[in-house]
């Protein structure tokens, strides 16, 4: 199939005048600057862009930004090599070499790929029963070779790297709708800001959703608000930075990377900032939905596939069928139908849609309110889906009735999860809003606020007001007050989502939960009989949710399946702690050192993240240099020390002298918190002194 | 009498120290030869004290991080009871000479410490900038006013900085035996911005 | 990391400070009537309650001036801050 028939003949915000050449697994191919790797691929007819991490399925683009699991590629060659990048994430420039990662020789002929006929040996927590016998360093070089991600550059890193410490009075991240109008504003009231957004553009999904605000189309909007942002100068605006971590006393960490203009230039940058009071805009990532054969090339989320339709003039495929529980997938409908790709149908699971699917119908797009996905045709490509009629509530089937729609891409859309990582973070607590399907922050911190999608208000409307509202009132609390102006509206639009997590079970097929890690709703399953009921212990049995993405698309659906399992509430199953540098950073940035600077690498990186966590640096240091040997060393310490072997608990029992409370009950959980905990506990303090005498 | 030896001899042997001026960024770094420095130490209260600074050089004993500058004089608060003064090198033996014997009666002790810090000046634009890529300190003019001083870390190092009043001009204070480090650090940034 | 407010020099970053445990915290002596325990206890035992405790600190790369912190070990609030000499802040829970 030729190009074109991939890439749109008009629209886009891409300079067709500009053409660039890059490579992808060895083949030469063709795109556009304003291009990502993942929208030339996909404009150049590419379906299999990567493969799985366990069992080496193909998998095609599936997200259109950070939330892409599949497509981990890496780029450059020699001591330019940049490992496990997301091809969704890789602006296109001319000469790029990207290669597919965790398959050989490539993605769309991988030699391991027989390795799915082997599922059925390989079920969640395999690895903790089998390959022990004799000796399991016998078989780790096998194991680690067929699961794992990029290789690592064996040569020196030639690029600069810095850091760089700013304060301001309100550091607002995220440049969507609710981000650009709290920077509006609170640079309107006169507080000194800085405006973080990761994109090369600022709108967010303002880039790919129409909307009207203030009476104009919302690029334009954007652009207004960008140059009056530009213009002030108290303002510092920040792109192409991803916020990574959020730490005491409102400490953010920020990567920024440079555009390369030159090969001196910095490469990438890390900003400390200290900021009197933050507005986290961060936004919310759509959700899949589990079900058979959910994984196959051209399922993508529908968000996605609007982005790329919109943003970058290319065709998802010629024939989507969309599968949905919220209303925002009927925009994403009809953003692709208005650019001649057929829609077959909407697949609503509600049974009475609402508004949204009237003006669908309207439009001339079949609804089919109340079906469910019962499964995918196709194994190297989507071919169609098979739909099902679902009982009310959608927790069965209602008849056996099943009718086949061809497609050649599935957009899914279970709802939107907000990203509040950085909240959690630091300590914010989530709260279960049922008709919202989300886990939303519970409430606002002192000194840190979420503002749009990010606290579960998903309508632009919604972003916009209170974005803006979340701008003055931090503004106004660092004591800047002038008059800040209207605040922006939008033609409103409908929000509504329905809780729907997965199709009912289907014992013969897989339905996928964690594509990046090859999580099966059969792996929750073994777990849950297995006796594990505690998210943490799901999650790290079966893995899900531990990929380098952190869960991004499936965390939310993992833990509704586990308390479906095990008969609980959503709020009762609680929820697992995001880690910090919740966006992958480089050692090189973290380091951000000098030329000059003698220490190795690794240990650079892991002494400012450990500084930045509030780890005293010199104590690390120290405990390195003292035991070389590693834990075995610090344990012989510990028998001379205490007369037994070292376990934290007897420890803990030893030293205290009154019982201790802690709001954590399981021991690991306990003894991970007695690691991370940031600042100088005493305990922590004791146990390095004891280590430091020996 | 010991030799007296300048803190950036070892420095400008190994490098050429003269100033370092990147006209694309306007950043401008020189190395200050010819201040010396006299350590103070004693009680505020101590009134004795204070007549022999407001003799000897005119000015008062200043409060937490602020300086009190008097022509080539600057006296920079370090720590509750200690002061740094900063003065014209060829000076420091007879304002030390003169202040010995004003402060006789008191328990303040005054020390001649020119040998073990080095002194730059920062200058030009983009001078808070490349101080704030190695400095947590928040020195943008408002919060860092002309006539402060802090002791923190620049670079890794220990450092003095302070504003002598002149826009975009930092001075900064490190021990000599980081001088070099510390020169490269500013050798290098011109690059960074 | 922190960033603690030295009554002295201002909100400064943590890597600046020297942590120096829990106040008040008395030495018993004189050295031979001390027991082994009362011993053991001065050196190992540590209240290290959740919540909000005064410590001492030292501004190591600062003013080099010991001083008194009320932090929230729980939520690392630092509550109040004085200079060593006068009266110890209040702990208000
Ligand atoms: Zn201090």
């Amino acid at each position: 199939m030729s190009a074109n028939a991939w890439r749109l003949d008009s629209g886009g915000r891409i300079d067709r005048t500009q053409r660039l050449s890059f490579r992808f697994d060895g083949s030469a191919y063709q795109g556009f600057a304003g291009d990502t790797l993942a929208s030339a691929l996909l404009a150049n007819g590419v379906r299999i862009a990567g493969r799985s991490f366990k069992l080496h399925r193909p998998r095609g683009l599936f997200g259109s930004w950070c939330e892409e699991p599949n497509t981990i590629v890496q780029i450059g060659r020699g001591a330019d090599l940049v490992p496990n990048l997301k091809a969704t994430q890789v602006e296109l420039f001319d000469g790029l070499d990207a290669r597919s990662v965790n398959c050989w020789p490539s993605a769309r002929l991988d030699v391991f790929a027989p390795l799915q006929l082997l599922a059925g040996l390989m079920p969640a927590g395999f690895y903790y029963k089998t390959f022990m016998w004799p000796n399991w360093h016998w078989f780790e070089p096998l194991v680690r070779r067929a699961a794992g991600l990029g290789v690592a550059p064996t040569l020196p890193d030639p690029d600069r790297y810095e850091e760089r410490y700013e304060h301001c009075d309100v550091l607002v991240i995220g440049g969507g709708p609710a981000g650009l109008a709290a920077a509006l504003a609170a640079t309107r009231a006169g507080a000194r800001i800085v405006l973080v957004d990761d994109r090369p553009v600022l709108g967010g999904a303002l880039q790919w959703e129409e909307h009207i605000i203030d009476g104009q189309p919302a690029l334009h909007w954007v652009s207004a608000v960008e140059s009056e942002l530009r213009a002030a100068a108290r303002t510092r605006v920040l792109q192409r930075t991803t916020a990574f971590g959020c730490y005491d006393h409102n400490l953010v960490a920020l990567c920024e990377r440079s555009e390369r203009t030159s090969p001196t230039a910095v490469r990438e940058r890390l900003w400390h900032v200290r900021a009197a009071q933050v507005v986290l805009a961060t936004g919310a990532i759509e959700r899949p939905v589990v079900f058979p054969n959910n994984d196959v090339p051209g399922v993508m989320l529908a968000s996605a596939a609007m982005n790329y339709a919109v943003q970058y003039a290319v065709r998802p495929g010629q024939r989507a069928v969309f599968v949905t529980s919220c209303d925002s997938a009927y925009d994403a409908a009809e953003a692709l139908r208005a650019r001649g790709i057929t829609v077959v149908a909407i697949v609503d699971v509600r049974g009475e849609p609402g508004d949204s699917a009237t003006s669908a119908a309207r439009a001339g797009i079949p609804v089919m309110a109340g079906y469910g996905p019962a499964r995918v045709h196709g194994a190297r490509v989507t071919r169609g889906i098979e739909v099902r009629p679902l009982e009310q509530g959608a927790k069965s089937w209602r008849s056996d009735h099943v009718q086949r729609l061809d497609c050649d891409v599935l957009c899914v859309s279970g709802g939107w999860t907000p990203s509040v990582h950085l909240f959690s973070q630091v300590g914010g607590r989530l709260r279960y809003a049922p008709e919202r399907a989300a886990l939303v922050p519970a409430a606002d911190l002192s000194t840190i606020r979420c503002a749009g999608s990010a606290s579960g208000s998903f309508a632009v409307q919604d972003c916009l007001s209170e974005g803006f509202a979340a701008g003055r009132e931090a503004a106004h609390l660092t004591g800047a007050a002038a008059e800040c102006g209207v605040t922006p509206a939008a033609l409103a639009k409908h929000a509504g989502v329905a809780p729907f997590w997965a199709s009912p079970r289907d014992r013969r097929r897989k339905a996928w939960v964690d594509l990046q890690n090859d999580v099966t709703r059969g792996d929750l399953e073994l777990a849950v009989r297995e006796n594990l009921h505690s998210i943490e212990h799901v999650k790290r049995y079966t893995t899900a949710g531990m990929a380098v993405d952190q869960g991004k698309t499936s965390n939310m659906n993992a833990l509704a399946l586990l308390a479906e399992l095990t008969g609980r509430r959503i709020p009762d199953v609680g929820t697992t702690d995001p880690r910090n540098v919740s966006r992958p950073a480089r050692w090189s940035v973290l380091s951000s050192a000098a030329p000059h600077a003698p220490r190795p690498l690794a240990h650079r990186a892991r002494r400012r993240v450990g500084r930045l966590r509030g780890l005293e640096a010199s104590r690390l240091v120290r405990c390195a240099r003292r035991f070389p040997g590693g834990a075995r060393q610090i344990r012989e310490a510990r028998r001379a020390d205490c007369g037994k072997p070292f376990r934290w608990f007897a420890a803990r029992q030893n030293r205290s002298t009154r019982p201790r409370r802690s709001r954590f009950s399981k021991p690991h959980v306990l003894q991970q918190h007695a690691h991370s905990r940031r600042g100088p506990s005493p305990l922590r303090h004791h146990a390095q002194r004891a280590r430091d005498h020996y | 009498m010991l030799e007296h030896r300048a803190p950036l001899d070892q420095l400008s042997r190994a490098r050429n120290t003269e100033t370092l001026h990147d006209a694309d960024a306007g950043l401008r770094v020189t190395p200050v030869t010819d201040r010396g420095l006299l350590l103070l130490q004693g009680s505020p209260e101590d009134a004795v004290l204070r007549d022999a600074i407001g003799r000897q050089i005119g000015a008062r004993v200043p409060g937490p991080q602020t300086t009190d500058i008097r022509g080539e004089y600057a006296l920079l608060w370090m720590t509750p009871k200690e002061w740094l003064l900063e003065l014209p090198a060829a000076e420091t033996s007879a304002v030390q000479g003169a202040l010995v014997a004003r402060l006789a009666p008191s328990l303040a002790a005054i020390t001649d410490i020119s040998d073990a810090l080095a002194c730059f000046d920062i200058g030009g634009d983009p001078a808070m900038d490349v101080l704030m890529t190695g400095c947590s300190l928040d020195l943008r003019p408002h919060a860092f006013a002309a006539g402060r001083v802090a002791r923190t870390a620049i670079a890794d190092v220990h450092a003095i900085i302070w504003k002598p009043g002149i826009a975009h001009l930092f001075r900064c204070w490190v021990d000599r035996s980081f001088a070099e480090h510390f020169w490269n650090w500013l050798a290098d940034s011109p690059a960074r911005w | 990391m922190l960033r603690i407010p030295c009554p002295w020099c201002g909100p400064r970053d943590e890597p600046e400070f020297r942590w120096g445990g829990e106040v008040p915290l008395v030495r018993p002596g004189p050295p031979q009537a001390v027991t082994e325990s009362a011993w053991a206890e001065y050196l190992f035992m540590r209240d290290n309650p959740k919540g909000l405790v005064r410590e001492r600190w030292l501004h190591t790369l600062g003013c080099r001036q010991w001083f008194i912190v009320v932090r929230n070990t729980a939520t690392h609030e630092i509550q109040a801050t004085s200079a060593l000499g006068d009266p110890l802040p209040e702990i208000r829970p």
